[in-house]
């Protein structure tokens, strides 16, 4: 029997089937797709994207250069410190008992409801400092104590060996190791070299989990030698210090130059700091009056003016002024001497400090080449040593000058200058008419140097202020036993509020020795010395004598002059 | 290899905490040397601990070759 069975129609699934397996393919292309997609094209910003989750860059300080003087003792140094830091988001969510947060705060020297303050309750903060630069042994035992969430980062303390001897020339850092002053700013560039840097692996809690590498190390600064002698800078700002208390003065600025290679020696200020307290220093205290700060030079500047005449020959050192009684008219102003002196040589005009005749002799000069004089002396010139603030002085245009006014400048009023100005003016006298460029950093080659002045006529002007250091002169007591000494005083009158005042001088002493062959120039400025003297002579005069006769018997140069036992009894 | 860099890896960091430490001595040490060596601090022992003075500019001899 036949059986016919319907014949089933069998479904076909081949269709659903290539459906299914077309919609895998296509599914597997796209999700390839991606995975490339992310692997290869994508991956930089990725990995970047990860990496600022996860590795930090920190940073590894550099080691600061060193300042040391001209032998290369230490005036500024940088030693290892640690800080303290806090990550609050950590620290807070730890609940860390009471006992060991004292523990913690008697580490860092703060009290517990300091520490607490510090850190805050802000639970999104990551970082906080808790103590900056503290000693690295204590800073150790503090994050051995093992808080979470506290860290010891390393850095440098700058330390100034000397105090506030050389504070003003040398300058200051900030609390990040910048140069904010002085020279510690003049030379920051090189001073603070390139800090180097590792790569720490994080964890999802901003944890340091790995330090994997060090991507640079650390380049150190280099250190920088100053032109100052540390020995000598020492013994002036005893000297100054002392001088300033005793007169009651407001202020004062010594400076030394090397005569020859115009190299600072030293460069002394009161009132003084201490650079190592980093108490408020406020910048009457803390600027370096020897460069920021300008005066009127006063009678100091009488051998500029006496020797552009002598240098022009409109006056020989034998040339004869009669003064007129102290008194000289210029148009509706006066001139006027302490005391009439009559008729005198011009080296005698130097040797009293002559007002009237100063004038004469300078009135003689043509005002362009007077000025053009005094502006090749530096006056109102930059000393471009590169110091931060350096003053750079005021010197008006001949095109306006009255008589009177140029008379006035020969006296050194109507001008200013810094201390340091001032000295290189008379290093030229000091250095037979050539004057060097002002240096702050040693010189280790010869610096370059102009000539101002004839051989000739700057020996002749050091010869009549030799004799201002005399029984005759007005600076006795800048005289120094064995040498001869050349300088002149100056008393000048404050300008104050109404005109120059009657009763505020500066007192001011400029001079070099030995005489003979002159290798260290000196400037004393007194501001304000209000217990009675008041004269250049007196007050600056006997600082120049202290300070040069030390500074003479260290640096080892040789006596000019026999012992006289005249000078002996002078106040040495 | 990498067990290799990791074992290099901390002799640096070892040798680096050793430079630090002898970077922190020394700091130590010319910290007190420079104490010591104050020319305040030493003027004042001169004079007083050990009766030093200045010569007098008279009993100084230069000799001038």
């Amino acid at each position: 029997m036949l059986i016919i069975r319907p014949k089933q129609a069998s479904p076909d699934y081949s269709l659903r089937w290539r459906l299914l397996l077309g919609l895998l393919l296509t599914s597997l292309t796209v999700l390839i797709g991606r995975a490339v997609y992310l692997q290869a094209l994508d991956k930089q910003f990725l990995k970047h994207q990860g990496d600022l989750r996860h590795v930090g860059i920190m940073p590894i300080p550099a080691h600061r250069g060193r300042i040391t003087d001209r032998h290369g003792e230490l005036l500024a140094v940088s030693s290892p410190v640690k800080s303290i830091w806090v990550n609050p988001k950590e620290f807070l969510k730890a609940q860390i008992p009471a006992e060991k947060i004292r523990q913690l705060a008697a580490q860092v020297g703060l009290s517990r409801d300091e520490v607490m303050s510090r850190i805050g309750n802000d639970e999104e903060r990551a970082f906080v400092y808790l103590k900056r630069k503290m000693n690295p042994e204590q800073a150790d035992t503090a994050t051995g104590l093992g808080i979470p969430g506290v860290y010891a980062e390393r850095e440098y303390k700058r330390y100034y060996p000397t105090g506030e001897v050389a504070a003003h020339l040398v300058g200051l850092t900030n609390i990040d190791g910048k140069g904010q002053e002085g020279m510690e700013l003049a030379h920051d560039g090189s001073l603070r070299g390139i800090d180097g840097a590792w790569r720490a692996v994080r964890d999802g809690k901003r944890r340091i989990i790995e330090r994997t590498e060090e991507l640079r190390q650390p380049i150190p600064g280099r250190d920088l030698a100053l032109s100052i002698d540390a020995r000598l800078q020492y013994i002036a700002h005893r000297e100054l210090k002392s001088a300033v208390a005793q007169h009651r003065a407001r202020s004062g600025s010594l400076v030394m130059l090397d005569s020859r290679t115009g190299e600072v020696l030293i460069m002394a200020n009161q009132p003084a700091f201490n650079p190592n307290s980093r108490g408020k220093v406020s910048p009457d205290v803390s600027r370096n009056r020897a460069m920021t700060d300008l005066f009127e030079p006063g009678s100091t500047m009488k051998p500029f003016a006496v020797a552009c005449a002598l240098e022009l020959g409109l006056a020989q050192p034998n040339t004869i002024v009669d003064t007129n009684g102290g008194t000289m008219y210029i148009g509706r102003n006066v001139v006027k001497d302490v005391h009439s002196y009559g008729v005198m040589d011009v080296a005698k005009i130097l040797q009293k400090s002559s007002n009237v005749g100063t004038s004469k002799i300078a009135l003689k000069v043509p005002p362009r080449k007077f000025w053009v004089f005094y502006h090749n002396f530096g006056f109102g010139q930059p000393l471009e040593t590169g110091y931060p603030g350096e003053a750079r002085g005021r010197l008006s245009d001949y095109h306006g000058w009255s008589a009177f006014e140029q008379a006035t400048l020969s006296f050194g009023y109507g001008v200013s200058t810094s201390p340091l100005q001032l000295a290189r003016a008379y290093t030229v006298l000091a250095n037979d008419g050539v004057m060097p460029m002002v240096n702050l950093t040693r010189l280790d080659q010869g610096g370059s140097a102009h000539r101002i002045l004839s051989t000739k006529t700057a020996s002749s002007i050091r010869g009549m202020l030799e004799r201002v250091v005399s029984k005759e002169g007005t600076a006795l007591q800048a005289a120094v036993p064995g040498y001869r000494v050349a300088g002149k005083t100056g008393t000048v009158k404050k300008l104050g509020a109404r005109g120059y005042t009657s009763s505020r001088y500066h007192a001011v002493f400029a001079g070099m020795a030995p005489a003979s062959n002159p290798r260290l120039v000196m400037v004393v400025m007194i501001d304000e010395p209000s217990a009675g003297d008041y004269y250049g002579g007196v007050v600056a005069a006997p600082v120049f004598s202290r300070v040069m006769q030390e500074a003479l018997r260290v640096l080892n140069i040789a006596p000019d002059a026999p012992l006289i036992a005249a000078r002996q009894d002078s106040p040495a | 290899m990498k067990y290799r860099t990791r074992l290099l890896f901390s002799e640096v960091q070892r040798q680096q905490q050793m430079n630090e430490a002898y970077d922190e001595e020394l700091a130590q040490l010319q910290f007190e040397q420079n104490k010591w060596s104050e020319r305040e601090r030493i003027e004042h022992a001169a004079q007083s601990q050990l009766g030093m003075s200045l010569p007098e500019s008279t009993a100084i001899i230069s000799i001038t070759p």
